[in-house]
């Protein structure tokens, strides 16, 4: 019985799974990983206002075949259910003309001085004039003859394009952006559909996911082969030892089950990503095993009571259990995932793997001594890296630059960007509790930045709208109305104001936004949002109720705000791990601490050779210490030296089989993790291996 | 050799095509016709009108400006309505003004009696333009007429 108890706590904690799986909540959410919730709230927003839903197809030339290409395209697009809406002409839908006639009065700008009768004269006559000599056609103005209403409602271009391309179409899609599944479908069918048409640019801000995530894949799907070959090659070739690999597998996923679990009770809910990387440092817990094993610890029966595992666990253990205090998703989850499963693994492999029979390997190099380094010099060496990285590191805190590098989605962005945005605006979103008083804070902004554009300029605040109705009441538009029909008779119009000023009395404030406004109201947590454009030439003055949209500049604050805590708790976690230290090997502290602070320094003295840190790296340092802290207290405690290294050898491999591989990816963010690993493994390597061995 | 030549103009002058006018155009707030004439000729990205009478003026549509240029030489750009309007009727005088655009515009209801067509306008136009008659003889428009919402009409005689 005692013989399959390792398989019997894994059956029992996959069985718990099952029963509870339903009630234990996983989340895909990335963006509330690293991010503060303003600025998920804030994404929220963005993706109500679908600032980032459209799709463009320019077709090169100018021509009425180009034209009549991208009908044919918007035809076969609006088939698509994933389209709700197809423009190709920038003219004003019949819908918003309606709407446009029935609230002309109160949109546009009235001007109520009064006028003489010959001031209505001279107007009338000129109005004639132009009409009689003009050479272009333009209809004249019946409704308002005397210009008293003023207006920019039309757009100066009938259809969208690229200059020196072509037109262009705009598609708009109804899928949620952050749908992976439903991105991927639809740019899979527009690929269809642009393929049997030729001279076409295509761009849309959600290539960017559909694209980037297929390379990251494929680019895990390498590096997954890899790290298999690499493990099978180590365990098979080198270890040999079929039973400790099944037993281990199966203790670290009781390890992972047991975190999910406890995590399941204790979280709302478990990140996705949490889950991949907390399954990856519960491999780290192989250590414990690797040290049981080469000293021959899993023939003791009972618990094992080895001091210096003891110590190496319970000091990544400590620093898990900081690490879950930071006020950032990804890492209070992780410190607490990675902290319980590190706690089940280290109890099975001290208990567990007593009973299964598991006997020392024999070693070649037993009767060999091995000469220390000194810890003095490699502690100072290390303090003068951290001075030198400490000078020379920058961080960077653009999350872009952590992604794949689209170089054609980047190239057709910049293309698209350029020729249809309005680039010579700033994007802000505006936010107030109620609509009245959004649409009262985009005409206090009109009064500051006349050349603002919004949802305010279609649609007016029952605050404005009343005071526009009040001048219009108080107008006298009976009295103009008859000076218009004495002069125009007089000049030689022939009944042709009769309409002139109509239904003016009927006009009521009831102004309600259409889709076709191009700008939108939305509401989100008790909060209502809208997008508005000023024009850049203006150093807008922000205040609480104010976000430029600045995607970039957000995230790097959140971002910079991270790194600041996280440093803290390193800090933090370093002292910990000092006293811990201290009590474990008071005089000689420096030789365990070595292995802390020479793979940490070697690290950021390279990033600070080859470029700027990132917060992938503080993150693999952070695993990285977990390491170190371990091999350092095995190797100070340790008698049999020999024994502790050939552990640590097989340990250290696993962790660059494991995560070191990742310094071979495309991705700059996992690529980053791999550059740590693989540098701080080589440190720690350069520690056990950078020394004498003599024959006894 | 001369027929090289020939075919030679014909294909550089391909998707090219011009015409001179006689517009008339019907002012109903004034009750009263006015006459002027011109040429108008357009290339793929490119439209160029030029009256000739009463005044010379020449309007060019490059695609995205509109440009007047007087007698005088001097020349300035449409803005706001007047920009409007003036690519608007640009428009609707190339494709009136050529059977084939005509026929395939997706722009318009075609209803044919005998040598006219009337043309029902689907768009935005529809808002200024009632409609539109245009007069085809062995597949080549003669003449065009558009009657305005407002009573005015505007109507174009090749010459």
């Amino acid at each position: 019985m005692k013989k399959h108890l390792n398989i019997l706590i894994f059956l029992f904690l996959s069985g718990l799974f099952i029963v509870f799986s339903p009630q234990i909540k996983f989340s895909t959410n990335f963006l509330e990983l690293f991010f503060s919730q303003k600025t998920v709230t804030f994404f929220d927003v963005m993706s109500k206002l679908k600032l980032s839903n459209n799709i463009f197809i320019a077709k090169k030339g100018f021509d009425e075949n180009s034209l009549d290409e991208l009908y044919v395209l918007a035809k076969e697009l609006k088939k698509l259910p994933e389209i709700s809406k197809v423009t190709i002409s920038l003219l004003p839908s019949k819908e918003l003309r309606d709407y446009y006639k029935k609230n002309y009065y109160l949109l546009a700008d009235f001007n109520n001085t009064k006028l003489s009768k010959e001031m209505v004269a001279q107007r009338l006559q000129n109005s004639y004039e132009e009409l009689v000599n003009s050479f272009i056609y333009m209809p004249l103005d019946t409704n308002d003859p005397l210009g008293l209403f003023k207006i920019k409602l039309l757009p100066h271009a009938k259809y969208l394009s690229i200059k020196d391309y072509g037109y262009v179409l705009r598609a708009t899609t109804n899928i949620d952006s952050s749908s992976t599944k439903k991105d991927k479908e639809l740019y899979d069918k527009l690929n269809l559909i642009l393929s049997s048409h030729k001279d076409i640019m295509v761009y849309a801000p959600f290539f960017f996911f559909v694209e980037n995530s297929s390379h990251i894949k494929h680019d895990i799907q390498k590096i997954v082969t890899i790290a298999t070959v690499l493990l099978l090659f180590l365990y098979f070739f080198m270890l040999k030892n079929y039973k400790l690999l099944v037993h281990g597998v199966i203790a670290i996923g009781s390890s992972v089950l047991g975190a999910v679990l406890a995590c399941g009770v204790l979280l709302p809910s478990i990140n996705i990503m949490v889950l991949a990387f907390g399954i990856s440092i519960t491999t780290i817990s192989i250590d414990y095993m690797f040290h049981y094993y080469f000293h021959g610890y899993f023939s003791t029966k009972g618990f094992i009571r080895q001091k210096s595992v003891f110590f190496g666990f319970i000091t990544t253990f400590g620093v898990f259990v900081i690490f879950s205090f930071i006020d950032i998703k990804l890492f209070y989850q992780l410190s607490l995932f990675s902290a319980i499963s590190l706690l089940i693994a280290y109890i099975l492999f001290s208990s567990v793997f007593t009973y299964l029979d598991i006997q020392k390997p024999i070693i070649k190099e037993q009767n060999q001594q091995i000469k220390s380094f000194n810890p003095l010099v490699v502690v100072l060496v290390s303090l003068v890296l951290f001075g030198y990285s400490y000078s020379h590191l920058k961080f960077d805190n653009n999350l872009k630059n952590l992604d794949y590098k689209n170089e054609k989605l980047l190239k057709l962005s910049k293309i698209f960007n350029k020729s249809l945005t309005k680039n010579s605006y700033q994007n802000i979103i505006i936010s107030a509790k109620t609509k009245e008083l959004l649409l009262q804070k985009y005409e206090k902004l009109q009064t500051l930045y006349p050349e603002i554009l919004g949802i305010g300029k279609e649609v007016l605040s029952e605050k404005k709208c009343k005071k526009r109705l009040d001048k219009l009441q108080k107008y006298d538009f009976d009295r103009l109305k008859k000076i218009i029909d004495t002069e125009a008779q007089k000049i030689g119009f022939k009944n042709a104001f009769k309409n002139s000023y109509a239904n003016i009395k009927k006009v009521n404030c009831d102004m309600k936004p259409i889709e076709d406004m191009g700008f939108k109201i939305i509401k989100e947590k008790q909060k209502y949002y809208t997008l508005v454009l000023i024009p850049k030439k203006y150093k807008v003055v922000l205040d609480d109720s104010m976000q430029p949209l600045n995607i970039s500049q957000i995230l790097s604050k959140d971002i910079d705000k991270a790194t600041d805590t996280i440093v803290k708790f390193m800090f933090m976690s370093i002292c910990f791990i000092l006293v811990v230290l201290f009590l474990l090997s008071r005089r000689d502290i420096l030789y365990p601490l070595a292995f802390v602070l020479f793979p940490i320094s070697i690290v950021l003295f390279f990033i600070s050779l080859f470029g700027t840190i990132n917060i992938m790296h503080l993150f693999a340092l952070i695993i990285l210490m977990a390491i170190s802290i371990d091999y350092g207290v095995y190797m100070h405690s340790s008698t049999s030296l020999v024994e502790t290294t050939m552990a640590i050898k097989y340990a250290l491999l696993s962790t660059l089989a494991g995560f070191g591989v990742l310094i071979l990816s495309d991705t700059v963010a996992l690529h980053s993790i791999g550059f740590v690993i693989t540098i701080g493994v080589v440190a720690i390597f350069i520690l056990i291996y950078g020394r004498k061995y003599e024959d006894i | 050799m001369r027929y090289i030549l020939v075919l030679c103009l014909s294909v550089m002058l391909f998707g090219a095509s011009s015409y001179d006018f006689n517009e008339y155009k019907f002012v109903s707030a004034a009750a009263a016709t006015f006459k002027q004439s011109g040429n108008i000729s357009f290339d793929n990205s490119k439209t160029i009108i030029t009256y000739s009478q009463p005044k010379y003026k020449q309007i060019i549509d490059d695609g995205t400006d509109v440009t007047i240029t007087g007698k005088s030489g001097k020349t300035y750009k449409l803005k706001g309505k007047a920009l409007f309007y003036t690519k608007l009727f640009i428009d609707v005088m190339r494709r009136l003004g050529d059977i084939k655009y005509l026929k395939k515009s997706r722009d318009f209801l075609l209803v044919k009696k005998e040598n006219i067509y009337i043309v029902e306008f689907k768009n935005e136009i529809k808002d200024q333009v009632l409609k539109a008659e245009v007069e085809a003889k062995n597949s080549k428009v003669k003449s065009f007429k558009l009657f305005m919402k407002n009573g005015d009409t505007l109507e174009i005689i090749k010459r």
